[in-house]
């Protein structure tokens, strides 16, 4: 091993970047949007927007929404400072045009240097609009008798007021079946997932992190481990250790071994800080030992087959980095996975690290049995006997042709 | 400045500029990863498409009713993709399952369960975005029917009435299951479901931008300064190879003095810088449709602050160490930090206060902001003087330390 600095710090790689995600992301708990800051211009005044104001700071909108009653001047400079993620404008009688039923448009400002939160209020907002829309109509006939009070310009009886609520009784009540989930219900549920459900473990957000970046690194540490046999080859070294006594194949299968060796150690010693450091529950032994055999034998295997058609240090330089990063980007350890859209998402499934990475996961973060991870052991198991094989032969040849 | 010592450094800086243009690695690295990254960043942060995802739903329908076919035109109005049927061998992402006797059993207000079915692993983004879709699709129709119901209500036939606040019958019951009187109800909630909004949304972006940012809006600035700085404290490992192998010994037999070796070191590195971001940024532009804002003169002022900031932090590295080994694994973890807690990796927006302050604590968090200025809000010059400046700082203090740590031999 001629670079056990740079393995060492590749080591790190990985525990870096999930101690990074897992801080900036929030440690243990269950990951949580921050706060979403919204402004709310109030050009109307009236009853509608009121509604939809305090709509906003209720419950659980409230938890999700720090909403801050500006007005149009304060909220265009604070949008502009980019101080908030949007900014809700509700034009002038808003709630006269409302009552009369003519066409009002709502106006959303959204920061355009941010990429989820402006998009969530928005969704948000869509929703209510609809909801607003659609109760005018249906609550056509209380609205027009109270837009006639209105008119009036003095306070209504109390008989009018009976009169409101006992038009508006039926719609409510009839309403009340869609509302409550007595009639509709919309459930969401995850399909060919085998553990969906029996997540018994407590989310960890470093569980979720480490597989994607450990996978990572492992295939960097394969990879600076056989690089020694350019280097050797190129330096001339491996032609020297030919005069004794061994067959090239002798050779190659110890650098191969070694490099199953380097990685191995290097994946246990960050199973075991990810362990006591992180918290992470890596899982029931007997899954996690044949995956992690299998995941080794793999990264060693795919990295032998590359450097079977590499020349030189030179051309690993350029290319393996690459090759590991393509396949990384794909199999969702620098992004996850889930946020990769669904063509990428469709392709990445050919990329090793997907299978090796959501292997891990599925151990840590499910609890998962061999059973539920057989469709990823096939895989790795498989594309490790596809590599390795191939890849020593290539590596024999290199070195019996002197390459 | 004599006009030989300005031949001096720019000898110096000439020579680190053809050395470095001509590694095969260094093009990989500074020019084609960099739109790797762009490209998936981007497109996992919505592509083109102004940050919105856009799902893509396979609608199984199993009733044959008028109420599932309006649900399915209302769910055409929103941005979803929807796919009616699958190739063979296609798997859907998401399933849209709209189960059988859905429109009788709703008409006869019974319980119907409609259920949203998504692959594991399934972009999360798009799926709450497709939840929301059809949750807003079922409040049309919904609402639709009950103006239908209240209608019939008002009328006041004893097979669909409200008795002390329960509701008794259905239209299903009112019809008598008679398909006329079905179709009827029908071409009533078309009707219904065919008025225009009274209510719209306007949705527009603060600013002065003229063009709707999408996600490469973020990935195109974010995996742009990452690679510059990456690219730069990676430069740090030549300084220190020139250091062990005697090259800068043999260029300070020259005329050239300390000053000279520095200054030269930093130009090359910031002219390197320079094309990597021209390149970077015209990428941006016209291979992934980005906006670069109203002030060309702002962007390069603040282009130019960053890469005599990262320059700097270069030689800084190439002073501090001397193993080219360690250099370079301090440079992957130093590079990573930096990119990642300054808002590189993912937007600020969602991350906790204080990492919020600690971006602003890093050239890079202020690289970004300042790009941000320019290209997403459309602003000029101005606005990011504030940013130049505290990039100008970060770099003259790097550079500061720099040369008083170099030492032209081991």
């Amino acid at each position: 091993m001629k670079n056990p600095i740079a393995i060492f710090l590749m080591m790190l790689v990985p525990l870096i970047m999930t101690l990074l995600v897992g801080l900036v992301f929030g440690g243990q708990s269950e990951q949580k949007l921050p706060v979403i800051k919204v402004l709310f211009v109030d050009n109307d005044g009236g009853i509608i927007s009121g509604f939809l104001k305090n709509g906003m700071q209720q419950d659980t909108l409230a938890k999700m929404i720090d909403l801050k009653i500006v007005d149009a001047d304060a909220g265009k400079k604070l949008m502009e400072d980019g101080k908030a993620s949007a900014l809700i404008e509700i034009p002038e009688n808003f709630s006269r045009d409302f009552f009369d039923r003519k066409p009002v448009e709502i106006r959303l400002v959204k920061n355009p240097s941010e990429t989820f939160l402006p998009v969530i209020v928005e969704e948000m907002v869509k929703t209510m609009v609809v909801l607003l829309d659609r109760a005018a109509f249906v609550f056509a006939g209380p609205l027009d008798m109270a837009r006639v009070l209105f008119d009036s310009g003095r306070w209504p009886t109390g008989d009018e007021i009976k009169k409101i609520l006992e038009d508006s009784k039926n719609g409510i009540t009839l309403a009340g079946g869609y509302f409550s989930g007595s009639l509709i219900t919309f459930k969401t549920e995850t399909v060919s997932d085998p553990t969906d459900g029996k997540r018994d473990v407590e989310f960890n957000i470093f569980a979720f992190v480490i597989p994607g970046s450990m996978i990572f690194g492992l295939l960097f540490i394969s990879e600076i481990t056989l690089r020694d046999l350019v280097r050797e080859r190129g330096a001339g070294t491996l032609q020297r250790i030919l005069v004794a006594p061994l067959r090239g194949v002798h050779v190659v299968t110890g650098k191969v071994m070694v490099t199953f060796c380097i990685t191995a150690v290097t994946c246990i010693i960050i199973l075991v800080i990810s362990a006591i450091g992180f918290g992470v529950n890596i899982g029931r032994p007997l899954p996690l030992i044949v995956h992690f055999i299998g995941v080794i034998l793999m990264c060693t295997g795919l990295m032998s087959f590359f450097y079977g058609f590499i020349n030189s240090e030179r051309t690993a330089d350029a290319v393996m980095s690459v090759v590991i990063i393509i396949m990384a980007l794909f199999g969702g350890s620098l992004i996850p996975f889930e946020q990769l859209n669904d063509t990428l998402q469709a392709i990445g499934r050919f990329s090793p690290v997907y299978w090796a990475g959501d292997g891990f996961k599925q151990i840590f973060l499910m609890n998962a049995g061999l059973a539920d991870i057989a469709m990823h052991l096939v895989i790795v198991y498989s594309i490790a006997v596809a590599t390795l094989l191939p890849g020593g032969i290539l590596l024999e040849k290199k070195l019996g042709r002197g390459d | 400045m004599s006009s030989g010592s300005g031949r001096r450094i720019f000898n110096i800086a000439a020579g680190d500029v053809r050395i470095t243009l001509k590694e095969r690695s260094i093009m990989i690295w500074a020019f084609l990863m960099p739109l790797a990254f762009m490209f998936f960043f981007g497109v996992s942060f919505g592509g083109g498409s102004g940050g919105v995802p856009k799902a893509t739903i396979t609608i199984e329908n199993r009733d044959s009713g008028f109420l599932s076919r309006d649900l399915i035109e209302a769910l055409r109005c929103e941005n979803l993709y929807l796919v009616d049927s699958l190739g063979e061998g296609e798997n859907p992402v998401r399933t849209l399952i709209i189960p059988e006797g859905f429109t009788r059993d709703i008409l006869s207000r019974e319980k119907a369960e409609l259920v949203l079915s998504k692959e594991k692993n399934s972009n999360f983004d798009a799926g709450q975005a497709a939840s929301m879709a059809v949750f807003r699709g079922l409040a049309k129709v919904c609402s639709g029917l009950l103006e239908i119901e209240i209608e019939e209500v008002q009328r006041g036939d004893k097979r669909f009435i409200i008795q002390s606040d329960s509701v008794s019958g259905s239209l299903w019951s009112l019809s008598g299951g008679r398909p006329q009187r079905v179709i009827e109800y029908g071409t009533r909630i078309d009707t219904i479901l065919a008025r225009e909004p009274l209510i719209t949304l306007k949705d527009e972006f603060a600013g002065k931008g003229k063009e709707i940012p999408g996600g490469f809006q973020s990935s195109v600035p974010g995996s742009l300064v990452m690679f510059v700085l990456m690219g730069m404290v990676f430069s740090g490992t030549a300084i220190v190879a020139e250091r062990t192998s005697g090259v800068l010994k043999r260029i300070a037999v020259s005329p050239a003095g300390k000053m000279e070796i520095v200054t030269g070191k930093l130009l090359g590195r910031m002219v390197i810088a320079g094309v990597q971001i021209v390149f970077l940024l015209i990428a941006g532009r016209f291979l992934f449709g980005i906006t670069l804002g109203n002030s060309y003169i702002g962007l390069i002022f603040l282009m130019v602050a960053f890469a005599f900031c990262t320059g700097s932090f270069a030689l800084l590295f190439g002073s501090l160490f001397s193993d080219p080994d360690q250099v370079t694994g301090f440079a992957v973890l130093t590079s990573l930090a930096m990119s990642s807690l300054g808002g590189c990796w993912w937007p600020l927006e969602v991350v906790s206060k204080p990492f919020r302050i600690i971006a602003f604590c890093l050239p890079t968090g202020w690289a970004i902001n300042g790009l941000h200025k320019i290209i997403s809000f459309g602003y000029g010059l101005s606005s990011i003087i504030q940013h130049i400046s505290v990039l100008i700082i970060f770099g003259s203090i790097f550079l500061v330390i720099a040369s008083k740590k170099l030492k032209i031999t081991m």
